[in-house]
């Protein structure tokens, strides 16, 4: 059955209405999104833009709380060309301080960029400066400020430790996966460089609606979507600034470095590259400019060389050479060896100098005798091993145990390990199998193909004071939740030297100090332990230097000074270090012991020197340390 | 007669290509919603595509599964579909927690569902059923009630859950109640009733008042013609009202709110509407005229209630201005924001996933009521052309299948469907291009929501059921 349905053409109506407000929609939509361009106008103009909030980047401190690194404000002058309207280009360039074809080409330069972009105009501009233009600025549309900050330093010292800042570069840009965008700042060496992440913070955005007129209409959705920045974390670095200081003025007018450990924990106090430079020069503004004189100075102070510089260590390793001697049974510690001048080869001498004759390790260290080492090199090499490729591994295995040879792992970058030969080395010189230890002779006493770093000298002294074992020198002391951090610079690195040996050696340097070629280094009331070296430079001048620690029992501090082409080691480098010491230890120099200081921080030894050089003192007169060649080079 | 098809030959192949079509323009477009360089993957359950996926996927499950039904278990269970349905909603209004705004989510375990997105097929059912089952076409008042019951009641319980949207959505099935030969006043009463429902979140109860002897001077207006002729005395009361009306409209005229006397003329005119409807030889003032007065004072007066009570502070200013009437920035934003977005689209869009507006988030709740502007943004006025004529398509496809129906049942039930896609489309793509309040109701199968692509799924295959066996007669 079906119903008559008398209400069919009802349907038209019912299907009518519907079509009916379709199309009034769809003229709707053809009107807003076609025809009045209104709204995709309004959506043009009211972009919404992502604005970085940068973090302020950690503070650093030093051991004792005082502040090192901290930031101040500076403006960037932003620019989006796009927005930039007609406008008084002459009073603009006048209250910026710059020329109008700096204006052009800064404003070219963006529009290559990008015409919708902000990119910076003009960079750094401090607060005061800053404070006087802005005013003004709405009648430069276009232009807008981007506050940013600056790292400064309350002390001008400690620039190669603490590194620098810079803009990001693509390659950082590239290897960051995204964190790094163009504009955003880096530590690009030192401290700011390694812990990069801890000081960094994290940036944060806020996304805010913007109008054709530049001007913020507030945030999007409330700020719903806004990522918080948060603050880099401040850190505590184990350096002493006021050591730090007290050492860079003695390295004045000299070439070298200064490196001083706390021994027992690898804490590095000063840590000294010569010639220096104040580290506000590489902040604001005028960086580029500073950058560029400090790279064309012939002095290369931005080298550093504590961690990069190569230098034979001469004598100071004989201390080194003792121990593992001593280990390996082939030296004990009453041992005499016959000097007279110098220690004799079929056809060579290795020469040495006038004192009495060792008849003990102590005296060996005590006089530095050449001869002395040769022997305990040769029957180092010799008595235990088949041959002389082996006994120089062993001897490069032990050397390792020390950090020679092999990076320390300080915690700041580019670091380099110096060298000791190895057995691939004399092939390549003598051909396989037709060398022995006669040939590599002078690797006793530091030198032939051995290189360290400043640092390592330093880290050297420091296991010799521990008795054995060494902690990775560090400088990085504390950060908020950053313990991962110090456990990893907690580690003891154990040498393949028994403890027992330690203290034959530590006499020996105790009496280099007390009776020997270093007395110079003298301490009232603390027995300083330490070791010269000269070590021989084809270049020129021998290097000046000394390594050592004090006190003898517990010690405190480990210091390693090397001043080059200045000749022997007692001379330069023993008195530095042992000021260092003494100013690290007592907290001043005693009246006894000004004229040393003032000898130190006075004399200029690069170049011509502005002021003689004062007469050395009577011990320094006949270094025991300078090796004396004979007229046919053991080297080939 | 020709041996019966197997279900799936016989189903409207129009339609259901039209309802997968949509289904995947929905998942696109959620997808593109929440499209960020982090998470592209497309395959992701976890992300809220692969969630609306899973919801997708488990309707055309349940879907296809209905389609082995018998055709008469629709008829037979729409009674007691009904009233399971009017029971959870009461007991969605009595335990569910407020979710912005409403209290019309009911968790069962760790699932949420909204009983209103069923509620409107239990009701097109129950609608189809009553009707279906006169022997004739509606005719009595009283059969008149029941109909207008039968949509009132789950309507007045969603209006107590403070579910505005899914409300009024009910309002649309007058349109099934005209096809099936209600009058035409009648009609526009019930439009009205919702049309004022939302006009009546304007304003005060005063201003109300005053539309209210708008109205009642336009009624007299027209009756006027009359009153000179014959019957004076009868007609006299009309002619005090006509005072009255006069007093109120010049006390309105003077008042500074300029614009409320437009939104004033506007219902005048919708007044004036009815009345030219009106056949010439029904003059007396009949039932309905009494009705229509006590429905518009329920309105009105409602309204009130509904701005104070039921609509937050936000909302209420949302629809003022629309109105026009208010200046607060902030109450604009919503709809300035999504016009921005859509109108940033222009002619051919930005391209798929090249959103930049609908990627910043830029238009709240975009991937639910104001996802239409991502379709706006991205496919710019060639998509939107072509979505609203796929809906309009589809709309139009339902209401072709229930014209060639033998069984009023299945007739019914199809015009129902057709009308509650209808209004759905219209308040929200109304909304976000800035024509009508901004209510939140979902784009059917567009729109982000595990329930409502569920319900809509349901609604879609029972019409695709019944459609399949449309030689037969469903009581």
């Amino acid at each position: 059955m079906t119903i008559h349905d008398q209400y069919k053409n009802r349907t038209w109506v019912i299907r009518g209405l519907i079509a009916g407000i379709f199309l009034l929609f769809m003229i709707r939509l053809l009107v807003l999104q076609v025809i009045n361009k209104d709204y995709a106008e309004l959506a043009k103009d009211r972009t919404v833009r992502k604005v970085t909030v940068y973090p302020d980047r950690g503070q650093m401190y030093d051991r004792n709380g005082k502040l090192i690194v901290h930031n101040k404000p500076i403006y960037n002058l932003m620019v989006i060309p796009s927005q930039v309207k007609d406008m008084d280009t002459l009073r603009f360039c006048r209250m910026l301080g710059i020329d109008t074809i700096y204006f052009q080409e800064k404003l070219a330069e963006a529009k290559r960029y990008s015409p919708l972009h902000a990119s910076v105009f003009l960079p750094q501009i401090e607060g005061e400066e800053f404070a006087r233009m802005e005013e003004y600025m709405y009648e430069f549309p276009g232009f807008f400020p981007e506050i940013r900050t600056m790292r400064t330093y309350p002390y001008a010292n400690a620039a190669h430790l603490l590194g620098y800042v810079t803009e990001v570069d693509s390659s950082d840009i590239k290897r960051s996966n995204g964190y790094y965008k163009g504009g955003d700042y880096i530590g690009k060496s030192g401290f700011e460089k390694s812990y990069e992440e801890v000081l960094r913070g994290k940036k944060g955005y806020r996304y805010m609606v913007v109008d054709a007129h530049n001007r913020l209409m507030g945030s999007l959705a409330n700020g719903e979507k806004d990522e918080a920045a948060e603050a880099g974390k401040n850190v505590t670095l184990t350096i002493d600034i006021d050591l730090q200081r007290f050492a860079e003025s003695l390295m004045q007018g000299k070439k070298g470095a200064v490196v001083a450990i706390e021994p027992k924990t690898g804490e590095i106090l000063a840590l000294v590259s010569s010639p220096a430079y104040d580290p506000n020069l590489l902040t604001g503004s005028s960086r580029t400019k500073n950058y560029g004189t400090l790279v064309m100075d012939e002095g290369r102070p931005l080298n550093n060389r504590a961690l990069t510089g190569y230098y034979p260590p001469g004598s100071q390793f004989k201390a080194l050479m003792a121990l593992v001697a001593l280990q390996e049974g082939t030296l004990v510690a009453d041992q005499g060896y016959p000097c007279g001048g110098g220690y004799r080869m079929s056809g060579h001498t290795v020469g040495c100098h006038n004192h009495v004759t060792p008849s003990n390790v102590v005296m060996g260290i005590q006089h530095s005798c050449n001869a002395y080492f040769c022997f305990v090199l040769k029957h180092f090499i010799d008595d235990h091993n088949a041959n002389a490729p082996e006994g120089l591994e062993k001897l490069k295995d032990y050397l390792a145990s020390f950090g020679i040879g092999v990076p320390t792992g300080i915690d700041l970058p580019g670091e380099k390990g110096g060298n000791v030969p190895d057995p691939e080395d004399y092939d390549r010189i003598y051909g396989k199998g037709r060398w022995k230890s006669s040939n590599f002779i002078t690797l006793g006493i530091g030198q032939d193909q051995m290189i360290v770093t400043p640092l390592q000298n330093a880290n050297m002294m420091a296991t010799i004071a521990n008795r054995g074992y060494y902690i990775s020198p560090h400088v990085f002391k504390y950060a908020d939740g950053e313990d991962s951090l110090l456990q990893a610079l907690s580690v003891k690195h154990y040498t393949k030297v028994d403890e027992q040996y330690f203290d034959v050696v530590t006499e020996g340097l105790s009496m280099v100090v007390k009776a020997g070629t270093a007395r110079v280094a003298r301490i009232d009331s603390i027995e300083v332990c330490g070791k010269t070296g000269t070590a021989e430079n084809p270049h020129g001048k021998d290097h000046s230097q000394f390594s050592g620690f004090a006190p003898r029992e517990n010690p405190q501090i480990a210091v390693a000074v090397l001043v080059e082409n200045s000749g022997f080691g007692a001379t330069w480098a023993a008195p530095i270090a042992s000021l260092v010491m003494e100013y690290y230890l007592k907290g001043s120099i005693s009246p006894s012991r000004q004229y040393l200081l003032d000898r130190m921080r006075n004399t200029n030894l690069i170049g011509t020197p502005t002021q003689p050089v004062a007469p050395e003192p009577e011990e320094d007169r006949n270094d025991p340390d300078v090796l004396v060649n004979d007229t046919t080079a053991i080297k080939p | 007669m020709r041996e019966p098809q197997n279900i799936i030959q016989r189903l409207d192949k129009p339609m259901l290509v039209l309802y997968l079509l949509m289904l995947l323009v929905g998942l696109m477009t959620v997808f593109a919603v929440n499209y960020n360089e982090e998470s592209s993957r497309f395959f992701n359950l976890s992300q809220t595509h692969g969630r609306q996926m899973t919801w997708m996927f488990i309707s055309l499950v349940l879907g296809f599964s209905m389609l082995t039904f018998n055709s008469n278990f629709f008829t037979k269970f729409s009674i007691p579909f009904y009233i399971i349905i009017i029971l959870l909603l009461l007991v969605t209004l009595a335990v569910a927690r407020e979710i912005n705004g409403a209290r019309s989510w009911l968790q069962i375990g760790p699932a949420q569902f909204q009983p209103a997105e069923f509620a409107k097929t239990a009701t097109a059912l129950m609608l189809a059923k009553y009707i279906s089952s006169l022997s004739n076409a509606v005719k009595t008042f009283r059969q008149k009630m029941i109909a207008a019951g039968i949509i009132l009641l789950p309507m007045a319980i969603i209006i107590l859950q403070e579910d505005m949207g899914s409300a009024l959505v009910y309002t649309s099935l007058s349109l099934v109640l005209y096809r099936e030969g209600f009058k035409v006043r009648e009609v526009i009463i019930a439009l009205l009733f919702g049309a004022g429902f939302i006009l009546s979140m304007l304003v005060s109860v005063q201003v109300l008042l005053w539309v209210l002897s708008g109205v009642v001077l336009l009624i007299a207006a027209f009756s006027s013609g009359r009153l000179w002729r014959k019957d004076k005395p009868r007609y006299l009361r009309y002619w005090l009202l006509f005072l009255l009306s006069v007093a109120s409209f010049a006390a309105g005229y003077y008042l500074p709110a300029l614009r409320i006397y437009l939104i004033v003329l506007a219902v005048l005119f919708m007044a004036g509407v009815w009345m030219a409807l009106r056949p010439v030889a029904y003059m007396r003032i009949t039932p309905v005229f009494w009705l229509y007065l006590a429905l518009t004072g329920f309105t009105l007066y409602g309204s009130s209630f509904v701005m104070n009570e039921l609509l937050e502070s936000h909302q209420s200013e949302r629809v003022l201005t629309l109105l026009g009437l208010s200046d607060d920035p902030d109450a604009n934003y919503n709809v300035t924001q999504s016009k921005m977005t859509i109108g940033s689209g222009g002619f051919a869009g930005k391209g798929y996933l090249e959103g930049t507006l609908t990627q910043l988030k830029h238009v709240p709740e975009q991937s639910t009521d104001f996802i239409f502007c991502t379709i706006g943004e991205e496919l710019g006025f060639l998509g939107t052309f072509f979505f609203l004529a796929i809906y309009l398509a589809f709309i139009l496809r339902i209401i072709h299948l229930a014209e060639r129906q033998r069984s009023p049942f299945t007739r019914i039930y199809c015009y129902s469907v057709a009308s509650i896609f209808f209004i759905q489309v219209m308040i929200n793509v109304g909304m976000t291009i800035g024509l009508l309040p901004v209510i939140g109701i979902p784009l059917p199968f567009i729109s982000y929501g595990g329930s409502s692509v569920l319900a809509f799924s349901i609604m879609v295959f029972i019409v695709l059921r019944l459609d399949a066996d449309r030689l037969l007669i469903l009581r």
